[in-house]
């Protein structure tokens, strides 16, 4: 190869590497920044320069999050709200896929009247902007009387849940061959068994990430849980960070960064597991249709 | 065979019932409570006003702020972000060893609750610790720190950034998955007819992903929508009510002012432009079908 040409794929390469770094940095440098905080010392905080690595990196703000005593405002229960995230999007995760994967299974499996425009008004519900939805949800919940209670904001979030996920748990069950399902039932089992045994199985992974896709949406809702929650002790991890912010802000950042930090890690593992199929299911209910 | 008829109904029906008991009946009972003057769920209050909720909004003198804001972030948060989506997903479709990496952990911000977006960035742009300001202090671009999000002119538009870095990495990842589509004997013929890599990109690549694009525009604008979280975490609407968009400005009017028959005179409003740009888009999907 003439030195000359080599030199132009070089230049080329680290060329279009520097762009992937750049990317990379505006990706990547926020999330590091608000770990990278959380380990300061209140001193480091607001020290001037800003001090791009900790001296001293301490876990106290971790501490102080998760014990209270340690400082004097009693403001923030964090284990409490990790904890009441956990259960509400674990209930409603349980709750859409039971329900999401029984009414997909119908969709990919029976031609049934009306089944077409079913499922369309179901994708249509998606459209629906959220926000404007607040006051009437919250005006029903309160009659029915489950404000301020974790099962009502199970609810909401499940009935928001449900649509993409039957969308998407009848796109899964589409891809497992129909043949394989009649087999089974020609072989004598039953309909059910032959759902149980041969179907779920296969579709499994992908039932699985639609469950996790619901799972982080419901661990990071916000508006929904701060409107309906009103007891201190019951609120989940959103609504526990944005009241901290608002409280405290900037004043205690390393706190803040901790709670983060600490909130991010359960759905970043949960993503990492399922990413691949995520991002498969997300393309199959969004984009191919 | 009448049992095998039922079942699939039966398999339905609980989805159905939640849906249309929380989802379906709000939009219209959202309609009934925008004639009403109900003050949070006070007794007595809820009455039938008629058009009052609508003329009130309309004479409201933050309204028209609210509703250039609203049309600014739609727009320039759905801009941006398939703008760069389209660059980086371009990036991302090639076999390079970066990419593997990239791709691995690109969808962190996309991922992390909306509320810890805003707190990150709420700090990264303070005005005597953010990062932000330290690094245009030392590049000699600001002599002081600036107050990001206290400038009535600019606090928006940091915002509508912050919403770009949260949406890009979803779209790049989707649109990269769209490029990886096109046939790539296509391209090979091109280069040997001696195309240039932007003319590939124009001619082949782009129409190839067009009709991705047209419904990822739509997915993002509900997203931008949806995601008002990041205004209300950061600056609750302000400074000076600059940064309410519709959303923000519903959860105020309700949960701050508890003016319930009001916000959902917003909500009404929220709902017909949304319904609108939809509208747009599904012509769009028409022309582009044809």
């Amino acid at each position: 190869m003439p030195a000359k040409v080599r030199l132009k794929k070089v230049s080329k390469s680290i060329g279009l590497n520097l762009i992937g770094i750049i990317i990379l940095i505006f990706i990547l440098f926020p999330v590091i920044w608000v770990a990278i905080t959380s380990l300061k010392s209140h001193d480091e905080l607001f020290a001037i320069p800003i001090k791009y690595f900790p001296k001293k990196p301490t876990l106290i703000s971790y501490k102080e999050i998760f014990f209270p005593g340690y400082w004097s405002g009693q403001a923030l229960l964090w284990h409490q709200y990790l904890l009441n995230s956990l259960f509400v999007a674990g209930i409603s995760t349980f709750f859409v896929l039971f329900f999401g994967s029984m009414a997909g299974y119908a969709f990919s499996r029976f031609q049934f009247r009306g089944s077409k425009v079913l499922l369309a008004i179901l994708v249509l519900t998606r459209m629906l902007p959220g926000p404007a939805l607040m006051v009437p949800i919250y005006v029903m919940i309160s009659k029915y009387g489950i404000r301020d209670t974790l099962w009502g904001l199970i609810l909401v979030h499940s009935a928001f849940g449900l649509p993409l996920t039957t969308w998407l748990c009848a796109g899964f069950f589409r891809s497992v061959p129909k043949d394989l399902e009649e087999a089974a039932i020609v072989d004598g089992c039953t309909r059910i068994k032959a759902l149980l045994r041969v179907v779920i199985p296969i579709a499994f992974i992908g039932i699985i990430s639609v469950g996790a896709y619901h799972f982080v949406g419901s661990w990071s809702e916000f508006a929904f849980a701060s409107i309906l929650l009103e007891t201190q002790k019951i609120r989940t991890a959103p609504v526990g960070l944005g009241d901290f912010i608002f409280l405290f802000g900037a004043s205690y950042f390393n706190r803040v960064g901790a709670a983060a930090v600490t909130m991010a890690i359960p759905i970043t593992a949960i993503f990492l597991f399922a990413q691949r199929h995520f991002v498969r299911g997300f393309l199959a209910g969004a984009v191919k249709e | 065979m009448v049992k095998k008829l039922k079942l699939p109904y039966i398999l339905i029906l609980p989805t159905f019932i939640v849906v249309a008991v929380l989802v379906a009946y709000p939009i219209f009972d959202v309609i009934r409570l925008s004639f009403t003057d109900l003050l949070l769920l006070r007794p007595g209050t809820g009455k039938f006003v008629g058009l009052k909720t609508f003329t009130k909004t309309f004479t409201d003198s933050v309204f028209p702020l609210v509703i250039r804001n609203t049309i600014a972030w739609m727009a320039l948060a759905t801009i941006f972000s398939i703008g760069i989506g389209l660059g980086v997903g371009y990036y991302l479709s090639f076999d390079w060893k970066i990419n593997k990496l990239l791709r691995a952990i690109i969808l962190l911000p996309w991922i992390l609750p909306p509320v810890i977006s805003a707190s990150i960035w709420q700090w990264m742009v303070h005005s005597d610790f953010g990062v932000i300001n330290d690094l245009l202090i030392r590049l000699r671009i600001l002599t002081e720190g600036f107050a990001w999000l206290g400038e009535p002119k600019i606090a928006l538009y940091v915002l509508i950034g912050v919403m770009v870095w949260k949406n890009v990495p979803m779209l790049s990842i989707l649109l990269s998955a769209a490029f990886q589509g096109v046939p790539t004997e296509l391209l090979e013929a091109a280069t040997i007819d001696g195309a240039s890599e932007w003319q590939k990109f124009r001619r082949i690549s782009l129409p190839t992903v067009s009709y991705t694009l047209l419904i990822l525009m739509v997915i993002v604008s509900i997203w931008n929508i949806q995601q008002f979280v990041i205004i209300w975490i950061t600056t609750r609407g302000g400074p000076i009510n600059s940064t309410h968009i519709l959303p923000t400005y519903i959860y105020e009017m309700a949960f701050t002012n508890f003016r319930f028959g009001q916000a959902a005179a917003l909500s009404v409003i929220t709902i017909v432009i949304l319904m609108g740009i939809s509208v747009i888009y599904l012509l769009l999907f028409r022309k582009a079908g044809k």
